[in-house]
């Protein structure tokens, strides 16, 4: 699925559903290997405080964990989390500064036949959020991606 | 840390059983500290609540000599008004103190076996005497006089001996002389880190249980457990009903154990859990059953 990306277009004006802090108040957090942990308490409080919960709070959840441990991993080791409600989904954006991930990574549909082979987070978080994208950061470094939490 | 603090961590940490200063038997601990203040602070608690629960307790030198150690020991017991004398628990045979060169290092070369024989010996040591365990307090220093890949393997060992059984392992780790990377892989080793997902596993007749929370902070340790399930040829149960919380790589490490194994594997689990490993598609696994704990 390539429709969803929007290559470059990330300006600060851009009034696009989603976009951070142009609603209420916004939850931001630096993390790195060790604050994996603290991030996601913290995310299931936030996006719990701003109206989700059950199924559609635990897949949010479940989809910063993975994007987040994803930063960690394969995006430089740390990065920078913001989470913020508008038009009435909670939207979550997490950026680091590595070399991106690969678009076959992004794209597939089909997951390896062995368990031997890593990496089912970017797989998964497909299927637990909605208006997903990948936005390669600004001077062609690092990866932002932002997502909405399915509605319930 | 301040000595005010320290004595806070104290008296907070030293009576909450499963806290990285009292752990419960079958905790491995990743310790880390700031400053000397704060090592020696965690050094006197882990040995009076060890000491307190009727274990053995041994203690690993690295930093500090064994003569050292017995000063930061001595001073007033725990609660009791009593002076405590490290010289006197270790004629009593129950206070070990052994310099990181006699069980680590062989002539001066790092000697993974002999970290883990001596630490199986000790546990030996402590049963014949009827103890109720062993609490182990490594100063993790050692392991920069080690090469760092096969150091970071014995501790990953340590859980899949150790853990779960008849010992607490506390590792103390000097934020100041390791890398915040060495010290990242080490803690993911690591079941618990203070802050981090603990989890918490045991061995048993059938299979394994796991408790807690996996995570990137500690999924090193979930793969070098069930690292120890795969050989095992016979029908196997994994009792996660207690796990609240499993990233897909921990999703994925169970069901890569299932598909390595040549027999069944049954995995009780959580609704939630249940249904990650649905989503990463583990029920492709003929020999994997998952099934939901009712309720």
């Amino acid at each position: 699925m390539t429709g969803d990306r929007r290559a470059g277009d990330d300006t600060p004006s851009s009034r696009e559903a989603g976009e951070p802090g142009s609603d209420g108040s916004r939850f931001a957090a630096s993390f790195s290997r060790g604050r994996i942990t603290a991030v996601r308490q913290a995310v299931s409080e936030q996006a719990a405080f701003r109206g989700l919960s059950g199924r559609a709070l635990e897949d949010f959840v479940l989809a910063v964990n993975e994007i987040v441990t994803n930063a960690v991993v394969h995006g430089g080791g740390s990065g920078e989390l913001l989470l913020w409600r508008q038009d009435g989904r909670v939207w979550c954006e997490v950026s680091d500064a590595g070399p991106g991930i690969p678009a076959a990574w992004i794209d597939r549909d089909r997951l390896p036949a062995s368990f031997s082979g890593g990496g089912r987070g970017i797989w998964l978080i497909r299927r637990l959020c909605s208006q997903i994208s990948f936005v390669t950061g600004p001077g062609g470094t690092g990866t932002i991606v932002r997502f909405a939490a399915r509605s319930p | 840390m301040t000595d005010s603090r320290d004595t806070l961590a104290l008296v907070l940490g030293a009576r909450t059983t499963g806290s990285a200063l009292n752990p419960r038997l079958g905790d491995h601990v990743c310790l880390p500290f700031d400053t000397d203040g704060e090592r020696i602070a965690a050094v006197r608690a882990i040995t009076l609540n060890g000491l307190r629960e009727g274990r053995l307790v041994l203690l690993v030198t690295e930093s500090d000599t064994p003569q050292q150690v017995r000063g930061h020991l001595a001073g007033p017991g725990d609660g009791t008004g009593e002076w405590f004398d490290a010289e006197a628990a270790e004629a009593g045979g129950r206070l070990t103190i052994l310099p990181a060169d006699e069980s680590h290092f062989s002539r001066g070369r790092f000697d993974p076996d002999l970290a883990l024989t001596c630490l199986a010996a000790f546990g030996r040591h402590a049963e014949r005497l009827g103890a109720s365990g062993v609490s182990v307090l490594v100063d993790a220093s050692w392991r920069l006089r080690a090469d760092p890949g096969l150091s970071l393997e014995v501790e990953a060992r340590g859980n899949a001996l150790f853990a779960g059984s008849w010992m607490a392992l506390v590792c103390q780790y000097d934020r100041r002389r390791f890398s915040g990377e060495a010290f990242d892989q080490a803690a993911a080793v690591h079941p618990i880190t203070p802050g981090e997902a603990e989890l918490r596993f045991a061995r048993t007749p059938g299979g394994l249980t796991l408790a807690g929370e996996v995570d990137g902070t500690n999924i090193a340790a979930l793969a070098s457990v069930l690292d120890t399930l795969v050989p095992v040829a016979r029908a196997l149960t994994i009792d996660a009903t207690a796990l609240g919380y499993l990233d897909a790589e921990g999703a994925r490490l169970l069901a890569r154990t299932a598909e390595l194994r040549v027999n069944e594997t049954v995995i009780v689990c959580s609704p939630a859990v249940a249904r990650l490993l649905s989503l990463i598609r583990a029920d492709d696994v003929d020999r994997l059953s998952v099934r939901p704990a009712g309720p």
